[in-house]
């Protein structure tokens, strides 16, 4: 039997000429028969004219009908719903995509496939954001993958500028502060300007014992007036730069052209042991510089190498390979976030307390995820402590406790606010969100960090806990212009569920 | 004694990246140096003083001065875009008073002005030409520590040059 006339019954019997999508009825080898208004504005038809086209010389590529007709007869043998495939087709030159509904026609009296019967939407605007998008994420992989390399690249030249400042340290001994952490930018002037007055001194004296006549034969003229020039300088250093930064380097440029005077001179029309003294006085001047610069610059490194690390964990996570899970016990993660952030604490001279030591409990997860949240918790809580009482350190503390379902890793500490509305909004865990109160001081800071430590715990089927409230909570009410501006204590809280508990590892 | 030479560097980076620069300049003796962090101090030191050179950064924060700030605020908070340093320099040189309606200090002319940055001399060209301004230098990693002091030294033996 012919498709027509089944066709022409379904036109009478059914009005599916205005229907809002395409719908048509094809011989078995694509001749359109029949179809709605929709599939000829699709194939640029004429609008009421005869059908004299064949579906099949749309297809962009032909094995893409013989694949479809095949999935089709197959779910019809097997009763199922027919086939929805996405199509790309070229209509007078241009790709258009189509989702195609289409089940066979039988002859119901032969139950011979005598056609097909089926729906066309076209889909080409969201098919083709689809791809866009698949390109789009193409291209921020390599980046990101890019970004990465160049990141891990940084951090190296990171390791090896704080190696080479530890030798620079070593080699500029003895620090005048001993071992100690707590020293403030005040002190470190005072120490300079006493050895800038030291310096000033021994080459006043130097200009007034030689006479003019034999200085001129060691050096020419100007290059004296330079160094009377410096006693100025280096007397009233506090006046003439009163930017307390601009005042080291001007020093260490100072006590360098110094020594080079004293080296460039013609040393036997000089006294010998006034020369040595001003050469000692620059030497340490110049040496007391360098140290307190490569101190000043190892901190600062010190601060920002964990939120480097984490970035390019962050950056790199979706390339990496899958790392396997394993049991871990929660105790040696803590003590290797502890040791981590050694080196940072010392410098920011904050202490850690870490009482309940005893944790023997197990989590099963990723170990390298678990101690970099561990690590970027402890660095934020040391980070943003402010120290408390004037006789000793700051601290910051860790408090763990299980119970039957979790173990939780708590880090408290007394400093810088999280404000109520950051907290209720999830802001403080939305990439690059930096806390309203969080950057005081200069604090540096990526905002990457909680959102990771965010990620990774609901990767383990644990959360983080965020509270933050005053300290003394009577000091300024909350409808007060200070609330914010006093101490508050802050508690971020990783949960995680215990092995054998039925959330592990729940996204 | 003859007074010295009055310079003002308006730069926000003086005491961090920059602040090598400023060792040879006080150790040479030869100048009296002032420092401007944002284009509001920078303009305070201006009215208050006469210098006999400026050098100026493009990339300048406001600083607390409304007008400024405006500036700064409709270009997003950008110091980058916001270029607030030419716009110093064209309100100072140019008067534009569709920058700053106040009127600029008279004494400031475009042979007293250096222009330090990291832009290149092609992409502010332009600007450079139609201020008059003809000392320029990059700023660039590897840079001598006596960069600064050249160029003023450069800047004031071309003023005394004109004169």
């Amino acid at each position: 039997m012919d498709a027509k006339p089944i066709a022409a019954e379904l036109v009478q019997g059914f009005n599916f000429l205005d229907m809002p999508i395409g719908v048509y009825v094809v011989a078995p080898d694509g001749q359109l028969i029949a179809c709605n208004r929709l599939v000829r504005e699709m194939f640029h038809l004429s609008l009421d004219g005869p059908l004299q086209a064949n579906v099949a010389s749309f297809y962009v590529h032909p094995q893409h009908r013989e694949q479809l007709l095949a999935k089709v007869r197959d779910a019809d043998e097997r009763g199922t719903q027919p086939a929805k495939e996405i199509i790309p087709l070229r209509v007078d030159g241009k790709e258009i995509f189509v989702e195609d509904y289409c089940k066979p026609l039988r002859d119901p009296a032969t139950n011979q496939v005598i056609g097909y019967i089926g729906c066309l939407v076209d889909v080409t605007t969201e098919e083709q954001a689809a791809q866009r998008a698949v390109e789009a994420q193409h291209k921020m992989d390599v980046l990101t993958a890019d970004i990465g390399k160049v990141w891990h690249a940084s951090t190296s030249t990171f390791v090896m500028a704080r190696q080479t400042l530890d030798g620079v340290i070593d080699a500029m001994a003895p620090n005048p502060f001993g071992e100690r952490a707590d020293v403030t930018p005040e002190e470190i002037d005072d120490v300079l300007v006493k050895q800038a007055t030291r310096l000033a001194s021994v080459i006043e004296r130097f200009l007034q014992t030689t006479d003019t006549a034999q200085r001129l034969k060691a050096l020419p003229e100007a290059r004296w007036q330079l160094y009377e020039n410096s006693v100025g300088l280096l007397r009233e250093i506090r006046e003439r730069v009163p930017i307390a930064e601009l005042r080291l380097p001007t020093l260490r440029k100072t006590a360098y052209e110094a020594n080079r005077l004293c080296r460039d001179a013609r040393a036997h029309h000089l006294p010998r042991e006034l020369t040595r003294d001003v050469q000692q006085a620059a030497s340490e001047l110049e040496r007391l510089t360098i140290l307190f610069d490569a101190i000043a610059t190892q901190m600062a490194i010190v601060q920002m190498e964990l939120p480097f690390a984490t970035l390019r964990e962050y950056i790199t996570a979706e390339v990496r390979t899958q790392e396997t899970r394993e049991r871990l016990v929660v105790k040696p993660l803590i003590e290797d976030s502890i040791k981590r952030l050694g080196d940072f604490a010392r410098s920011s001279n904050v202490e850690i307390h870490w009482r309940e030591r005893d944790v023997y409990a197990e989590v099963e997860g990723n170990k390298r995820d678990i101690t970099r949240v561990l690590s970027n918790l402890l660095h934020n809580a040391i980070k943003y402590t402010w120290r408390r009482e004037r006789t000793r350190a700051s601290w910051v503390e860790i408090h763990t406790t299980v119970d039957t379902q979790n173990v939780c890793i708590q880090f408290e500490n007394w400093g810088v606010p999280i404000a109520r509305e950051e907290i209720e909004q999830g802001l403080i865990f939305q990439l690059g969100y930096r806390g309203k109160w969080s950057t005081d001081r200069g604090r540096l800071g990526t905002g990457i960090g909680l959102t990771d430590a965010d990620h990774v715990a609901r990767d383990h089927g644990g959360e983080i806990r965020v509270e933050s409230k005053p300290a003394a909570p009577a000091l300024h009410p909350q409808d007060e212009a200070h609330y914010y501006q006093q101490p508050f204590i802050t508690r971020v809280t990783l949960c995680l569920p215990l092995v054998g508990n039925p959330q592990r590892g729940k996204p | 004694m003859t007074s010295k030479p009055r310079v003002l560097w308006i730069e926000d980076s003086a005491r961090f990246e920059l602040r090598n620069l400023v060792g040879p300049l006080f150790f040479s003796g030869k100048y009296d140096f002032n420092l401007a962090e944002d284009v509001t101090t920078a303009v305070h030191f201006l009215r208050a003083n006469q210098y006999d050179a400026l050098i100026v950064d493009v990339r300048l924060p406001p600083g607390i001065d409304n007008t400024w700030r405006k500036l700064y605020q409709q270009t997003g908070f950008d110091k980058v875009h916001a270029q607030l340093g030419l716009k110093l320099l064209h309100w100072l040189l140019a008067r534009d008073a569709t920058i700053n309606p106040e009127p600029p200090p008279d004494w400031v002319k475009p042979h007293k002005i250096g222009v330090f940055t990291v832009e290149s001399k092609q992409e502010i060209q332009q600007h450079l030409d139609e201020l008059g301004i003809a000392v320029f230098n990059q700023k660039s990693a590897g840079l001598p520590d006596t960069v600064l002091l050249d160029l003023i030294d450069e800047l004031l033996a071309k003023a005394i040059a004109q004169r």
